[in-house]
């Protein structure tokens, strides 16, 4: 694989790593060192890649494996674990107040689910990943994606109907 | 109709058959019908990442010129390798030959001389070509 084949075919997912790398790292900056070492690591490897019968979906578990290394060894400092869910600066106070309360509320639900449930559903819902994607990352069968995808948003379903009706009855 | 389609959508998404494409527009079209379905809709949108414009791009030219530094690092690295080599192969074959003290020499050609101690005096001895009153012819090679 020459340099020209490596851009296209793996440097260039780098785009597409971003989102995954920034919310298991927790910031944007640490996102980009991490994805760089992601690339260096690749390119070292670059002649096995050239063979490799899914080359997106060896990248994607490559940095995936990678952020967790990078997470054992706290090589960096995690600015604030509720990084990757920090509220959006807006301009209405009230719509600020709302949004805070449920982010709250959505946050519990998410803690409640289980790891590999919430990984998947963050990776599937807020990020856009395509079942092939996740399921490379996670070394998993896209089926067994679809399956803990269900569950996940079946129950956030439920707790969030819960929550709700909840709070509509105290009105 | 639209409502229709939201609801088959729906329950797509939740049994996780539903392409990108199918959940976008739910998490933009649900209804107040479908509170949760917007709750977690606006959640969505409000923690999407938005990827850095030419991220792509910026994170190319880094990874050159890091390549590129890594390169020269190993060059460097060879290098010194290499001399510290030489050093240790020139001090293991040591190319001066090995020296014999003084003793040692003499012991050795007192041994030799013994060997041939014997035939020097054959040799040395005087071959008489002619000998008569006055004079004698010999030969010698001493």
């Amino acid at each position: 694989m020459n340099k020209i084949d490596f851009k296209l075919k793996v440097f260039s997912l780098s785009e597409r790593l971003f989102p995954l790398v920034t919310r298991m790292l927790g910031s944007s900056a640490n996102a980009e060192d991490a994805i760089q070492e992601i690339m260096m690591k690749l390119w070292a490897k670059r002649k096995k890649i050239a063979n490799h019968p899914n080359i997106t979906g060896f990248v994607f578990l490559t940095a995936r494996n990678h952020c967790i290394d990078l997470l054992r060894k706290k090589t960096f400092l995690l600015d604030d674990s509720s990084v990757p869910f920090k509220a959006l600066a807006s301009t209405n106070e009230h719509i600020e107040l709302e949004w805070k309360e449920l982010n709250g509320i959505i946050q519990e639900v998410l803690k409640k689910l289980p790891e590999q449930q919430k990984e998947v559903f963050i990776m599937r819902d807020i990020d856009g990943y395509e079942y092939t994607e996740i399921a490379s990352a996670m070394q998993l069968k896209v089926e067994n994606i679809r399956v803990l995808l269900s569950r996940a948003r079946k129950q956030v379903r439920i707790e969030l109907e819960k929550t709700y009706s909840y709070e509509r009855g105290t009105y | 109709m639209k409502e229709e389609h939201i609801k088959t959508l729906i329950e797509k998404y939740e049994a996780g058959t539903s392409t990108l494409e199918e959940e976008q527009f739910l998490f933009e079209n649900a209804e107040i019908s479908e509170a949760t379905m917007q709750v977690w809709g606006t959640f969505v949108e409000r923690n999407k990442i938005a990827v850095p414009n030419n991220l792509n791009t910026t994170l190319w030219d880094s990874f050159q010129k890091k390549k590129n530094r890594t390169r020269s690092v190993k060059i460097g690295m060879m290098s010194a390798a290499a001399s510290v080599l030489l050093l240790i192969s020139l001090f293991i074959y040591n190319p001066e030959q090995k020296k014999l003290s003084y003793n040692e020499k003499e012991i050795l050609l007192n041994e030799a001389l013994n060997m041939i101690a014997d035939t020097a005096q054959i040799k040395a001895k005087q071959r008489i070509i002619y000998e008569g009153d006055l004079i004698t012819i010999y030969s010698s090679n001493e």
